[in-house]
């Protein structure tokens, strides 16, 4: 599990904390979604978690370790794929050979599928792959590591139509039910479907820092919300929390009572949030 | 857990090697160009001007300057080399602990830049004694023996001493006054990401100047040390390591609250 503990956070460039007192637990097991807008922390949140940034208060702990500490079993539970990245001029075989060592669950049968599945070769210099290609390497490496926890940060930058579509298939197929990935993200509908959980930052009206305004399994939030799109614009209820106008019609966003349950619809929900609606913890 | 603990030494000194390679052969390209421009100056001073010329020279722009000069000039950049975006993310979240990185870049990068400093000292003199392999009068292995090798003025002093017990006293007292600056300019740095090398200078010439004061031009204490030499040697011996080890563990202390921001490391 991975929690934090009263964190606050900030950068020494800005004035204000990026985050403050901020409790947030992520159970482990599963894909989960980080969405937010830009400059909400989505970033900090995966580098506070990885301990390659250290709270200002508070901690963050990693099945009960301070990961600030950055000790050797910690960290060889981890990997992090930053957004943007240099890989060296080797080959891939040598880097896999140089890296292996420190992953004591390397696994080489999934990097070899995951390189047949993006169709990537092993000898040829990383330095010289495009940064989509880079990107496939480093996911592909990332998911051999086999550790217990794997932070994504926007994984489908620079990835073109079919790749996306190909990482999706490459993540469901070989993240095991008991290890955890967080990928944080600002394009939602390239991750969706991957999502067994979200996790929704924003900013309130009443602060300048960040805070969480939704971290739910999408079980809970399909048992508990309702997603629907009307041709005529809704009447007001209590139970109505939020509607947008789309070209098919009217998105609404309501408190499910007993009607049947319907897709998460993740748009909506995060249109919603970041307009200033709350909805219950479903937690 | 030892096998593990040096089990990730090994991999972070290789992983080290591996990521650094061409930082290598930057450094022996400077030591080796260091070397050669010495060598050309002082032939031609000494064609231009006569030996007094050379030997001012000499005085000036010499081998241990250079040696020195690189070591600790290395040194403090054996820290910062690693903020640049490729290694810095890697560095930070390889599984290893912060003590194991540390530790192993001390070692290996000490022993690397004393390493690469002689290998480029024997480079130039061999690219000097290159007109000798056309005297058929010496041989390929007499040129090495006498002109690449001994030409260092470390092997130069062993194999001059020729006493055992001699060269492991001026090798362990070499050693301890090399400490000092040695982790001087390993914690500086450390603690800067920009001219790290000019802030331990500036703190190295001060301290030496104190120390000048205090040792030498200060009657008192001269008159004890010249009544107490051996006290004195293990106390300066004894403050060496207190004072080394001490900066050591501030660089291991700001190196544990390093952070990634922007892609670089910021350890201030």
């Amino acid at each position: 599990m991975l929690k934090f503990n009263d964190v606050s956070f900030g950068y020494k460039s800005q004035r204000e904390l990026l985050f403050s007192h901020l409790d947030w637990q992520l159970e482990a097991g599963g894909i989960y979604g980080l969405l937010g807008p830009n400059g909400c922390g989505k970033s900090t949140l995966l580098y506070l978690m990885t301990g390659l940034l250290l709270p200002k208060d508070g901690n963050v702990e990693a099945d009960g370790c301070d990961v600030s500490n950055r000790c050797r079993e910690v960290l060889a539970e981890m990997f992090i794929v930053p957004e943007t990245f240099e890989l060296p001029s080797e080959t891939l075989r040598a880097y896999i050979k140089l890296y292996r060592p420190f992953y004591p669950h390397f696994s080489d049968e999934i990097m070899q599928r995951c390189l047949s599945e993006f169709d990537m070769p092993l000898d040829l210099p990383l330095d010289r792959l495009s940064m989509g290609q880079q990107k496939k390497v480093m996911m592909a490496f990332a998911l051999a590591c086999g550790t217990r926890y794997l932070f994504l940060d926007e994984p489908t930058n620079g990835l073109d139509v079919a790749s996306k579509k190909l990482f999706r298939k490459v993540m469901a197929a070989n993240i095991a039910e008991e290890r955890t990935a967080v990928i944080a993200t600002h394009q939602i509908s390239d991750v969706a479907p991957l999502l067994d959980g979200v996790t929704m930052l924003g900013r309130s009206d009443s602060q300048s820092t960040s805070e969480v305004l939704c971290s739910s399994s999408l079980k809970a939030l399909t048992r508990q919300l309702s997603f629907t799109l009307e041709t005529y614009p809704p009447k007001i209820s209590d139970k109505r929390l939020y509607t947008e106008r789309t070209p098919f019609g009217y998105a609404c966003l309501a408190l499910r009572q007993d009607e049947e349950e319907t897709p998460v619809n993740l748009e909506l929900l995060y249109n919603a949030l970041q307009q200033g609606v709350r909805i219950p913890d479903f937690s | 857990m030892r096998t593990q603990v040096f089990g990730s030494f090994g991999q972070m000194i290789r992983w080290y090697w591996q990521t650094e390679k061409r930082l290598y052969l930057r450094l022996f390209l400077t030591a080796f160009g260091l070397y050669v421009a010495q060598e050309v100056l002082s032939t031609a001073l000494e064609e231009l001007g006569g030996q007094a010329a050379q030997e001012a020279l000499l005085r000036l722009f010499n081998d241990e300057l250079i040696f020195w000069g690189m070591i600790l000039y290395c040194l403090a950049h054996m820290f910062s080399a690693l903020e640049c975006k490729q290694t810095a993310t890697s560095l930070l979240s390889l599984p290893a602990g912060n003590a194991e990185k540390v530790l192993s870049r001390v070692v290996y990068a000490t022993v690397g830049i004393w390493l690469l400093v002689f290998l480029g000292r024997c480079a130039a003199n061999a690219l000097t004694a290159m007109p000798l392999l056309f005297n058929p009068e010496t041989s390929f292995g007499e040129i090495v023996r006498r002109h690449v090798l001994p030409g260092t003025w470390i092997l130069a002093s062993i194999f001059e001493t020729y006493n055992v017990g001699d060269v492991l006293v001026y090798t362990f007292g070499s050693l301890m006054i090399a400490l000092w600056p040695m982790s001087l300019f390993t914690l500086c740095g450390v603690l800067f990401r920009r001219y790290g090398w000019l802030w331990a200078l500036f703190i190295f010439i001060a301290a030496t100047f104190i120390l000048i004061y205090l040792l030498e031009l200060n009657e008192h204490n001269a008159a004890w040390i010249n009544a107490h030499h051996a006290q004195f040697v293990w106390m300066t011996c004894a403050v060496v390591v207190v004072l080394s080890t001490a900066n050591y563990a501030l660089a291991y202390r700001s190196f544990c609250r390093a952070q990634i921001i922007s892609d670089k490391m910021i350890r201030l």
